[in-house]
């Protein structure tokens, strides 16, 4: 679903990504966890068309990022680490915006919306403006709005960053049953549990370098997913 | 470390805060080229230029009513009027702004969590407010010292007094917007839909202020002829200022001490109320009623009308906003009122002015003061750089850039056409014109609309700006705001001069030629526009970073 090759971003003279290669598969929860600054949100962002890369390509269900972006956002949605929403917008009204950018269906979106909203439970807070929602609540808001068009490919830059007990088990919920449905999900975090638990495979990057990646399994071995991240970045450094 | 130490790093860092922003459109300027330079160069002029009038208008006021109560014989009324007029000035500089530059500052919570007193905050930002109500009052009372200097001549106690003064004024009108700021906090907060209020009231207060200066030539010739009653009655009622004219010009020093005492006090007095309510306000929480969510049928809509939706409801959620790039639209209803009051009187005066005109030259005027005023409001200028942090929304999801620009391209004539229906209506209800005339009035200044809609979006898109923290940052100050402002004014008003020269001039010279050479030139810039937007617009669009 989502093929990273040989990927390179600068900025300036700073290489914040350099010669990265990944591949997610219909189906799968990737990991994808580093140090600050290692390269991660850049990745994402490259990969959704939020920003342009030197070198390398990406493609999504097959098609190049660079070539067509507007088809491959058809197929993705991303949800920034710090989602600013359009607090003027009383919560409904914003992801009834968003439904008419993908064009969905009035039966699709109020099935959608219902189902999401009861979800992380947020339904009553509909009507209100964004700007009376707190910080978990905008994160509700945006996760509604990301996974309620039903996308291919969802990326995620630290998903569960202000998200309450409930709303972080029901998130892992609806994660995985996207994959199910044939979605991919990469997604960056810091909370190493949670990669432990929850993807099928997980990278590791440091310094704007891909470190280790495959299966969750393999890349932990008989330890746990710290020591091995704690491990590889001493390495590294 | 002390609060004496704290309040000035506190103030140092408000104060470098606000140049900062002001100036952030300078920096970076190697990379933008030749024309980036020439646009701030332009702007720091333009802001330069401003000062110098409003500093040698002030000057020549107090030179004009310097002499006329010299010859009255009561001249000890000189500074006084100088002290209130300064006060008044500055007062319109801050007042507005005093509630949030005290209670809604973004590091609150920040200040607040650190072991600062609180009184170290409040008089950090008082502090902060004094320096720019400093600023303002010495622009009006510097000159009106160096006017007395000159023609009057100090004496050591008038110039001290004068000294004293420089300082005293700005006290004054800081106590008076942190008043002002504190009992509109205090109401705002309870009122539900205080963005329409606020609009309301800035129009009434920018409509009072714009009468005042309309009329200011007769508000000074009445003073000059009226110099030696306004003198009676401060003499009679107000002792204070009466004194201080005294202490001011007659040398006798204890004068100054009653007003020096009055705003010392006046200001403390302040200081402590505010204070002991400070936390109360800055932690004071907006009462807001929850609205129920009752599930309703979701219609969708197009894209297109989504983004415009979402424009309009954005360019509505900001007060400043519609003041600022509304402003034209009540200036064009004012047109409106004008011709529906006084239309005759410009039926009758053009054929005398212009004796040879062949064309209506009524509507070509109406049509070309029209269009000048809608393409003031410059609602795009501002457009992409207040995106902002949710930029990331337009640009990761499938949007095609063209139709982001149409929708935020016609917020320009949508704004403009309420003003651009009434006038329209009023010319065809009070003036004798053709179907041709009006549909002229009408199309003109909707077709200048969009050339200026397009064009604020071709600017911003070229020099967007990002780090901002209040939209009023963007909307009031950034680079592309003025030079929108200026390119739109000067393209909008040249197929005018090349219409009306020839039609005011030359017999045989139809109306209709000039209503097709306004609008074919703007249909052509307008063309010329949109192909830039599908070239490098969506080019500069993409590589947006924010």
């Amino acid at each position: 679903m989502l093929k990273i090759e040989h990927l390179t971003k600068k900025y300036g003279d700073k290489v914040a990504v350099s010669d990265l290669s990944l591949e997610i598969k219909s189906g799968e929860i990737y990991g994808f966890i580093g140090h600050n600054g290692a390269g991660k949100t850049t990745t994402i962002k490259s990969c959704c068309g939020l920003l342009e890369f030197e070198e390398g390509e990406i493609y999504v269900d097959g098609i190049s990022v660079k070539e067509d972006p507007m088809e491959c956002k058809r197929r993705l949605s991303y949800l920034p680490d710090n989602p600013d929403l359009y607090d003027f917008m009383p919560g409904i009204k914003y992801l009834n915006f968003v439904a008419d950018i993908y064009g969905m269906t009035q039966e699709d979106r109020e099935t959608q919306i219902k189902k999401l909203a009861d979800m992380f439970g947020i339904t009553s807070d509909l009507a209100q403006p964004i700007n009376s929602y707190s910080h978990g609540m905008k994160q509700k808001l945006a996760l509604i709005s990301a996974f309620m068009h039903k996308p291919k490919l969802v990326l995620l830059d630290e998903p569960f960053v202000g998200l309450d007990p409930v709303a972080s088990h029901r998130m892992k919920e609806e994660m995985r049953s996207a994959c199910n449905e044939g979605a991919a999900v990469f997604f960056s975090t810091h909370v190493l549990e949670v990669a432990e638990k929850l993807c099928d495979k997980i990278a590791i990057i440091s310094g704007g370098k891909l470190v280790v990646s495959g299966p969750t399994d393999e890349v932990i071995g008989k330890t746990s997913l710290e020591d091995v991240f704690l491990k590889l970045e001493d390495d590294h450094e | 470390m002390s609060n004496t130490r704290t309040v000035f790093d506190l103030v140092k860092i408000k104060i470098s805060g606000g140049i900062h922003s002001m100036l952030s459109f300078m920096r970076g300027r190697e990379k933008r080229g030749e024309g980036f330079s020439i646009g701030t160069a332009l702007i720091v002029s333009i802001i330069i230029i401003a000062f110098l009038l409003i500093m040698a208008f002030s000057f020549g006021v107090a030179m004009v009513l310097g002499f006329q109560m010299h010859m009255k014989k009561c001249l000890w009324l000189f500074f006084p009027l100088g002290f209130i007029s300064s006060t008044v000035f500055s007062l319109i500089g801050t007042v507005f702004a005093a509630q949030s530059y005290l209670f809604d500052s973004k590091d609150n919570d920040l200040l607040l969590s650190m072991p600062i007193q609180p009184s170290a905050i409040l008089l950090s930002r008082i502090l902060a407010l004094y320096t720019l109500n400093f600023v303002y009052s010495t622009i009006i009372f510097l000159p009106i010292g160096v006017a007395y200097g000159i023609f009057f001549k100090f004496t050591f106690v008038t110039f001290l007094c004068f000294l004293i003064s420089i300082f005293l004024i700005p006290m004054l009108s800081t106590a008076i917007s942190c008043l002002f700021g504190y009992f509109t906090g205090k109401i705002t907060v309870k009122i539900p839909n205080k963005n329409l209020l606020s609009v309301v009231f800035g129009f009434v207060m920018l409509g009072g202020l714009s009468a005042v200066g309309l009329n200011l030539g007769p508000i000074i010739s009445m003073m000059m002829y009226k110099i030696e009653v306004i003198a009676d009655s401060v003499q009679k009622y107000s002792h204070l200022l009466y004194w201080y004219g005294l202490a001011s010009q007659q040398g006798k020093f204890w004068g100054l001490l009653p007003m020096l005492i009055f705003s010392l006090g006046f200001s403390y007095l302040i200081f402590i109320f505010i204070s002991r309510k400070f936390i109360k306000m800055i932690t004071r929480k907006v009462a807001m009623k929850k609205k129920k969510y009752v599930e309703k049928p979701m219609k969708p809509t197009n894209l297109f009308h989504a983004l415009v939706s979402k424009e309009l409801g954005y360019f509505f959620s900001i007060p400043a906003y519609v003041m600022n790039s509304g402003m034209s639209t009540i200036m064009s209803i004012i047109l409106g009122v004008g011709i529906l009051l006084r239309g005759d009187l410009i039926v009758n005066s053009l054929p005398q002015l212009f004796p040879d005109a062949s064309g209506n030259l009524v509507a070509l005027m109406i049509g070309s003061s029209l269009a000048l005023c809608c393409t003031m409001n410059d609602v795009t200028a501002p457009t992409i750089s207040l995106e902002g942090k949710t930029l990331w929304l337009l640009k990761s999801t499938p949007i095609d850039p063209m139709k982001i620009f149409f929708a935020k391209a016609l917020m320009a004539p949508i704004v403009s056409l309420p003003g651009v229906i009434f006038t329209v209506i009023a010319s065809a209800v009070t003036l004798d014109l053709t179907v041709a005339d009006v549909l002229f009035i009408f199309f003109i200044p909707i077709i200048a609309c969009v050339f200026s809609g397009f064009l604020g979006i071709c600017v911003n898109l070229k020099i967007p700006r990002f780090d901002w923290s209040t939209e009023i940052t963007i909307i009031k100050q950034s680079l592309s705001v003025v030079i929108t402002l200026f390119l739109a004014m000067f393209f909008t008003s040249i197929p005018f001069v090349v219409a009306i020269v020839p039609a005011a001039y030359l017999e045989d010279f139809s109306a209709l030629w000039s209503y097709g050479i306004c609008i074919i030139y703007f249909v052509f810039l307008v063309i010329l526009e949109i192909f830039y937007l599908y070239t490098d617009g969506k080019t500069l669009w993409r590589f947006l970073n924010t």
